[in-house]
Formats: structure tokens, sequence, C-alpha cells
């Protein structure tokens, strides 16, 4: 048991796979700083893919500076650099691609997307809803029942 | 030095038939290498011209730098092989197996045997030829990992097992790749399990080997490519002769595009469909991937034979 | 691992999973003794010449067949082991079998009262030559299949019994002119191929495939081992006419005597020979005698083989053989006489007209050496019986013509013990020589015996019983599963070395000896002689 989400899917390589369900996890506030992030080990066996491809997203993680590697203690998720909000915008890159090329197969022009975007937010979280530099706030999926 | 050469190997049967044809390859020490295609690709031969188990015709099979055919080759490159074909004795308890096996690797690892067979939940105390496929498959993967090979081949490690047991077969030669730093050679159809743990992929088909490289460079080198023709077009944008994978439906045409023949870049593309309403491009699967390729090969070879 | 560790490893490996089937053929050979112990033919004699290398076969293939590296699905070739070693362990584990076998049969015959060193030769030739045999099967069975059913060990047992017994039933007489072909082959050539066969079972370990070259190579080596060892089995029969063997026997002098002997109307002829041992048995064989007529035809008669016993006259032993023999009374004499050494026969009317001119005779000389094989305590006690060796004693008890007690060996042999092969008819088997040894002293007496014929023969029951004061020992003998029987009579009680007389305190000491001759040298001798004319 991983202590982020990752369903690895077919089509794209397992590494960008994880590296993205990393970041995402520890970008959104699912693993703290501080928090121990699994040993190439235990990568390598939950989610069944090859210990160098492990190896190499622990590498990767540790150059943007997400975890950070303590000798004798394990790898350690540090917190998060002030440039989130960067790295954030770049795991939304294949949503943000996807909704648009779809927007543009229906045929609608970009101002009616980002009106379509914003009345979706409203109807979600409110007009005072929170602030979106909280890192806390997670997304779950259908969120019918917050009333 | 590569774990395993194999240099320009042809292995014949009765002079007209062909398993292997012309086959040049190498596997990297440490990589988990998968070897995948259709029924009678060759696979098996060419594991067993590595392991010794088969003499090439022509050629040359190079493990660890010493050639294949020596007399007896896995005593001194720690080569552990595994395949659907082997049967543990029948009479003999596992038990009794790893007591007559163990003192014969000189790095056999009676600690990791033992967490092993916990793992697979194996009976040690069990004959052999009572073992369902499953726990025999895995029996059979505990005497080849247990001596820490450096090389290990597996031929259709997967066939037949159920999900759960495929899982701790994976974990388990997972963990001795992590351990043991073995080079693991893998052959099998079941494409899902190989492609995620696989680092490299070698493709056969009909004796010729397709493809063989890093899956990195598989995935950056082929792109499945969807064009849908612009309204005013009649029918889908042409394809040319030379591609792969080609598919057209209405407006739309797909196709595998290789780097190697033409850039993957959006503009090249766009320059090369100007009329397109859309061009999407998808990193294939290794399933896509394998299936193009083995079709592709497949009408090469129906072109030659009818020109 | 060293070599040699790996050759014990591999063998261990063998045994341990193996030994059901190792004990089975051990029981086997036990229980194939019983048609010692019982005195019907069982079934099981049968059963057991035939299932029992069968047995031997089993274990046999299944020990080796399995480790073949050269097919590929085998565990063991996955594994480090030296395959010259593993082919070595193999070797060793069919020589242990083979070992085995002979000290299960040895230790079963122990109860028969035989002679332990005939045995272990006999058992371990027999044993050898199911070896021998199984070793070409097992290889060819596993140059043709690729893949042996590790499931059919039964079905390996049923095919390989199937075949011997194919075998066992060409051979027993009916191949003759094939055995032929096979003894003309030199000795020299099946050891050669007996080698080279040995050589390619190792080689086939060490390679990993089959090429054609290999398996043609292998079955004609296996093929010539097949044939060297059913054509090793030849005992050194002399054949009458062939090449004699180094002489032991010199100087024989051949006196006609007394012919024209109205009185008895016969004709003896005295044969001398001198420089010859007290220990051996001698055997006149393939005499022939041809008369030679006044007229110049020839008529030639057969002189019937005898046995000899050496008698000690004087200081030196010599041999001394008196034929005497008849001419019928019809005008023809008869193409075959009996020259008998005992009887006098009368009337032949050619001899008295004179016709004969010269007489010549040939005759050939055995030399046998004894063999001890067998010897039975005789106890003075209430009736006892051995497996195998039934002893009676009466003594005081009824005895038979109001004289001495009685004492009666009823013997039987297992057919192995005697110089024949396993699937040959038993042919004459020669005598088999009782004696007397009287506690511990060396000296055997020997006991009148006389020759027995098996197989087809019956025993000649002449003679009577003629018993005086003092013992009467009978001794009854049959062979294996075709009997004859055999008696063994001394009339008298024989006078030990000592002067003493054969009573009931040195019976209870003695031991009934039993030996069989086998063939030392043969030597053939011709002489002539002219009849004298008649006055």
């Amino acid at each position: 048991m991983l202590p982020f989400d990752v369903t690895l899917g077919t089509g794209e390589s397992p590494y960008r796979q994880v590296v993205y369900a990393a970041t995402k996890a520890i970008l959104s506030g699912v693993m703290t700083p501080g928090d121990a992030f699994p040993s190439v080990r235990e990568l390598s066996q939950a989610l069944k893919i090859n210990p160098n491809t492990a190896q190499k997203v622990v590498a990767e993680l540790v150059r943007d500076g997400l975890l950070a590697v303590h000798p004798g203690i394990g790898t350690i998720v540090t917190a998060a650099p002030d440039g989130g909000s960067a790295d954030r915008e770049r795991l939304l890159d294949a949503g943000v691609e996807q909704l648009v090329v779809e927007a543009r197969r229906l045929g609608l022009a970009q101002n009616d997307l980002q009106h379509a975007i914003g009345a979706r937010w409203i109807a979600l979280f409110g007009a005072h809803g929170v602030a979106p530099t909280d890192p806390h706030v997670t997304t779950p999926t259908p969120e019918r029942g917050r009333r | 030095m590569n774990a395993i050469e194999v240099q320009d190997v042809f292995y014949r049967y009765r002079r007209t038939v062909d398993a292997l044809h012309g086959i040049t390859m190498e596997v990297k020490v440490g990589a988990i290498h998968g070897l995948i295609g259709p029924n009678g690709a060759g696979k098996s031969t060419l594991l067993q011209c590595c392991a010794g188990l088969r003499y090439a015709t022509t050629g040359r099979v190079l493990v660890s730098g010493h050639d294949a055919r020596r007399v007896d080759p896995i005593s001194t490159h720690a080569l552990g092989y595994l395949s659907e074909a082997i049967k543990l004795p029948p009479k003999m308890t596992l038990a009794q197996v790893e007591r007559f096996i163990a003192p014969l690797h000189p790095r056999w690892d009676a600690a990791l045997a033992a967490s092993l067979r916990a793992s697979f939940g194996l009976d040690a105390s069990r004959r052999c030829g009572s073992l369902s496929r499953g726990e025999h498959m895995k029996a059979a993967m505990l005497c080849a990992l247990a001596p820490r090979p450096t090389l290990l081949l597996m031929d259709e490690p997967f066939t037949g097992m159920d999900v759960l047991v495929k899982d701790e077969i994976v974990r388990g030669l997972l963990a001795g790749a992590l351990d043991s730093g073995t080079t693991i050679l893998i052959a099998s159809h079941d494409l899902v399990e190989l492609e995620t743990i696989i680092d490299h992929v070698a493709i056969l088909s009909r004796g010729r080997l397709l493809v063989s490289g890093a899956m990195e460079a598989l995935r950056e080198r082929y792109r499945r490519v969807t064009v849908v023709a612009g309204a005013a077009a009649i029918g889908a944008p042409v394809a040319e002769a030379s591609w792969m994978g080609v598919e057209r439906a209405g407006r739309r045409l797909s196709f595998m595009a290789d780097a190697t023949h033409g850039s993957l870049r959006a503009d090249a593309m766009q320059q090369r469909f100007p009329d397109a309403e859309l061009i999407t491009m998808e990193e294939p699967s290794l399933r896509e991937l394998f299936a193009t390729l083995a079709r592709d090969a497949d009408r090469h070879t129906a072109l030659e034979k009818s020109a | 691992m060293t070599w040699s560790a790996q050759v014990w490893h591999v063998l261990r490996k063998d045994l341990v999973t193996k030994w059901p089937g190792i004990l089975f053929f051990a029981g086997m050979l036990l229980v194939s003794m019983t048609d010692v112990v019982s005195a019907v033919e069982t079934p099981w004699a049968a059963f057991s010449s035939i299932a029992l290398p069968g047995a031997f076969a089993g274990i046999i293939i299944g020990g080796i067949a399995p480790d073949l590296p050269a097919r590929s699905d085998v565990f063991w070739a996955t594994q480090p082991l030296r395959p010259d070693a593993v082919a070595t362990a193999k070797l060793l584990y069919l020589l242990l079998i083979v070992l085995i076998g002979i000290t299960s049969t040895v230790v079963a015959l122990r109860f028969f009262h035989v002679e332990t060193a005939t045995v272990i030769t006999a058992v371990g030739a027999r044993l050898w030559l199911v070896l021998c045999f199984t070793i070409p099967v097992a290889h060819l069975a596993t140059i043709f299949s690729d893949r042996l059913d590790p499931n059919g060990g039964k079905a390996r047992l049923v095919m390989l019994t199937l075949v011997l017994l194919v075998v066992v039933v060409v051979m027993t007489g009916r191949a003759e002119p094939v055995m032929q072909v096979i003894r003309a082959i030199p000795t020299a050539l099946y050891v050669l191929a007996f080698l080279g066969g040995v050589a390619l079972f190792v080689r086939t370990y060490q390679l990993r495939e089959r090429s054609a070259l290999v398996s043609g190579a292998t079955i004609v080596c296996s093929s010539l081992m097949l044939a060297s060892m059913l054509a090793s089995t030849t005992p050194d029969r002399y054949a009458p006419g062939a090449a004699a063997a180094p002489v032991t026997v010199d100087s024989a002098s051949a006196a006609l005597t007394a012919v024209h002997d109205s009185s008895t109307g016969s004709m003896r002829i005295t044969l001398d020979h001198a420089d010859v041992e007290a220990g051996m048995v001698y055997r006149l064989a393939a005499g022939t005698l041809t008369m030679v007529m006044r007229d110049g035809s020839r008529t030639a008669m057969q002189v019937e083989n005898r046995w000899m016993p050496v008698r000690m006259r004087g200081p030196r032993p010599a041999l001394r053989i008196a034929l005497a023999g008849e001419v019928s009374t019809a005008r023809e004499p008869r193409e075959r006489t009996v020259f008998d050494e005992i009887r006098f026969v009368r009337g032949f009317d050619r001899l008295r007209q004179d016709s004969v001119a010269r007489l010549i005779l040939d005759w050939t000389l055995e030399t046998h050496q004894l063999h001890e094989v067998s010897r039975f305590p005789l106890l003075d006690t209430l009736p006892r019986r051995d497996k195998g060796a039934e002893v009676q004693c009466i003594s005081g008890a009824a005895k038979v013509d109001g004289s001495g007690p009685e004492i009666q060996v009823n013997v039987r042999w297992l057919p192995l013990v005697l110089p024949t092969s396993w699937w040959r008819r038993t042919e004459d088997m020669g005598r088999i020589v009782f004696a007397l040894r009287d506690g511990s002293s060396a000296t055997l007496i020997p006991l009148e015996v006389r020759s027995f014929h098996g197989g087809k023969g019956t025993a000649d029951q002449f003679g009577r019983r003629v018993s005086s004061a003092g013992y009467t020992l009978r001794v009854d003998s049959t062979v294996g599963a075709t009997s004859s029987t055999d008696s063994a009579r001394i009339d008298r009680a024989p006078v030990l070395p000592s002067g003493r007389r054969l009573d009931t305190a040195s019976v209870a000491r003695s031991q009934l000896i039993v030996s069989l001759p086998r063939l030392r040298s043969a030597r053939r001798f011709h002489a002539e002689f002219e009849m004298p004319q008649a006055d």
C-alpha cells in the first residue's frame, strides 16, 4: 500500500505516470513534508515496476526538490518549494490539453471555455470558497455530498 | 560487456525451417529485458540457445563474454533458466530438491529461499508432482532465484497462471533484480504484466528480430497519429504505402509514425496534413506497438513473396 | 563442488529417490528363490525369470532416462552439474544395482547351503548380462524419444518385459543359425564395442543435442554390445573334434586284449593313461571304434561317454579304462554299440568269422576339475528340514533291510549354480560328485555315483541297493524345474582313513560334499590294432 494513489495505465511510460502521481500527491498535500517516501523496493513491489524505473522516479523527484535523501533515515518528503504553483500548473497540463481539445471539437471558443470553467468552480466551491493558495484542499470525486 | 550478446544467429531445423533467422541483439547487464512475439516466433529457441540447451546452427551467443555452447555453461555463469516446460522431479519434495541443488551453487542464499518459500506460500514437504501448475512455477522460480544468478532466463512464466500467482511471480523476480542486480530476459505473451516491469524489449516475429531497444527509446520513437480531415475533405487523408498500422474510417486516418522516417513534432505533422481539423499523437502501449510491428512485418513478407 | 563430490551427490540423490524400486528388485530376487523351496514347479519360477529382468531394467531406465541432458525440458540440465560427473554417477548406480542383486541372492542362497564363491560368480554373471542388455536399450530408448513421459515408468517396465520375453523366446533354441553367426565374431570386437558403447553413453551426457552421427554410432555399438554379451555366455564347452586345450594328460597306451574270447563272446580293450592327477575326474568322450573288415569295408561304432574317477592304485594315480563290447547276433553289426565297463554280452558272429582285419579306436579324454558347490551337514538327530536340503536321518529307527540306518538327502539345485546359461537348453550337465567329509578331516570319501542327464534324459534307475552292516546313504538330486534323479549310494560303510568305520558319531560330524566337474582340458587319442588271425 502506497501513501499516494497511482494506477498504471498503458500508453505512457510508467516512469512518467509515477512521477506525476507522486508529484501530485506531494503538491496537493496528501503527503506532507517529513513523511517518509516509499523506498525503491516498496515502489517496485507495490506497483510492479522495474526497480530501475523506481530508482529513476526517486531521482527525478529528488531533482525536482520534492524529496530529500537522508543517509540512515531514508527518503523524506521535503517542504514544497515556493515556486509551487508552476509545478502544479505543469501537473494540470495533460488535463488542460484534453479539455481544450475537447472544447474545440465541440466547436466552442476560448471564451466559452473560460466561462464554463469559472461557472463550474463557483458551483463546486462557492464564490467565497476556499482560497486557492490553501494547499490543503483535496479534490474528492463527485462532490455532491458536501452540502 | 553485455550480459548476453547474440551475433547473427541462425537456428535451422531440418534444413528448410529457420526457427531463428539472423538475430543480432544484446542484453545489458542489470536490465529487465522483455522478449515478445507471436507463437512460433522463436522466443523459446532463442532463450534455449542463450541457456546452452540448444546450439545455434550458425552465429554466436555470448553470455557474460563466454560462448554459450560450452559443455556446462551454467556452472560458470550462474545462470538461471525457467520454462513452463521444466518439470521438477515429481517424486522428490521441494525440500529434497532444495537440499540437492543448494550445494551445487556457490551463492545459494538459504535465507532468500526461505523467504521466497514463505511469500510464495509453498509447502516444502509436498512432492513436486503433486503441486498445482501455479505452485510448480513458483517452486521452479524459487530454485532459479535462490542461487542468486547473475542472469535469469524466463520462458513464458505467466502462461496459464491466475492473477494472484502472476503477481507473486512478478514481485519475486523484481525483488531478485533489486537484491542481486540480476539481469533478466523474459519471454512472454502477457504484455500487460510485462509492460510495467521491463526496461528493454525485443520483438520477434517468424524468427526475425523486428526491433530491439530500451522501452523509453521506443516510446520516443513511435506515435499513434490520428488525423481527422477537415469538413471540406471527402474521406480521410491518403496514407503512404510505407506507413504502419494504417486505419481509415470516415474522415479519420490513423497510423503508427516512426520517428526515424520523419519527425514526430507537432509542426511537422501539421505541415504534412495542412487540411486536417485535428491531429492527435499518442504514445502506443506495448501491446499496440507489438501488434502493429508484427502485422507490418507479415505484410512485408507477403509482399516480398508475391513480388 | 569438486568432481567427485558431484558424483557422490548425484548418486546419493538417485539412491534416496529410487530406493523403493531397488527394494522391490531385491525382494523379487528373494522371492524368485521359492522355486527351490517347493517341490512342485510353481508359477513363480517362470514369472520371476522374466519379470525379474524387467524389474531390473525398470529401475535402471528409471534411474537414467529422466536425467539425460539431451532433452531441453529436463530440470537437471539447467543445474550446474558436470555431465561427465552425472554419467559416472549413473554408471556407479548401475554397478551398485548389480551388487545389491548379488548380495540379495547370496543372502537368499545361504539358506540353501550353496558355496558363496560359486554363487557370486554365477549370479554376478547373470546380473551383468541383464545390465549389458539394459544399457543399450536405455540408450536406444533415449535416442529415439525426446520426451520419456515421467509417468511412463510402468509403461517402460511392461514394454521392456515384453521385449525381453521376445528375446528369450527367440534365443531359447530357435535361433541357432543366428547364434552361430554371433559366435563367429571375434571376442576382441565385442570388447571394443562394449567399451565404445559405454563411452558413447558417457558422451551423451556431455552433448546437449543428439546429432545423427552420435545416434547412428550409438545404435551400432549398442547392437554389438547386445550381441557381445549373448555370445560371451558360451561356456568353454569342448566340442568333439575342436582344438584341444592345453594338455595335462600324456601318454596313453592301448592294448587289445581278450579278443575272440569264446566263453564270453566279447572283446576287451584296455586303455591306460598315466600322469593323471588324483583330484581330477576324467571323462571318456567321443569315442569311436572303427572295424576294418577283411574285405575292405568299414564299420564305425560309437563308444558311450563315460566318467572315470581316478583310483589310487599303487604309488601313482592311474586311469585304466576297460572297454568291453559286443557285436550283435545280427548279420550286420549294429551302428551303435555300448561299450560297457561292466557288462559282458555274448555272441558276435563276425568276429568269430575272422572278418575283422583291424580295429581303429579314436577317443578323447577330458580332464575335469571338481569344484565344491555345496555341503550339507549330516546330523544324527530327528528329521530336520533345511530349506532346499531335506535331511532325514533315521537312526536306530526303521532300518532298511535290517541293516544300518539310512540317510536320505534331497537336494534341489538352482539352475544358475550349474554352468548353463540362462536361456539355453539344459544340456548334458555332466555329473555331480558326492563325497563325505568326516568332521574336520580334509579327506573326501567319494561315493559311487552315476552320471545323470538333465532335460530330456531319464536317469537310469539301474542297480540294486545293497546294504549291509553299516550305513546306507542315498542321495537324490533334482535340478530345478527340469528334474531328474540321481542316486549316490554307499553300499557298505566306508572305511575312513583312520581305520574307523562310519558310525553314528562320525556321521554327526560329517558333511556331504557336492561337487561339480568343470572342463579343464581335453586330448584326442588314436590307436590301431591288428586283429590276430584266427586259428
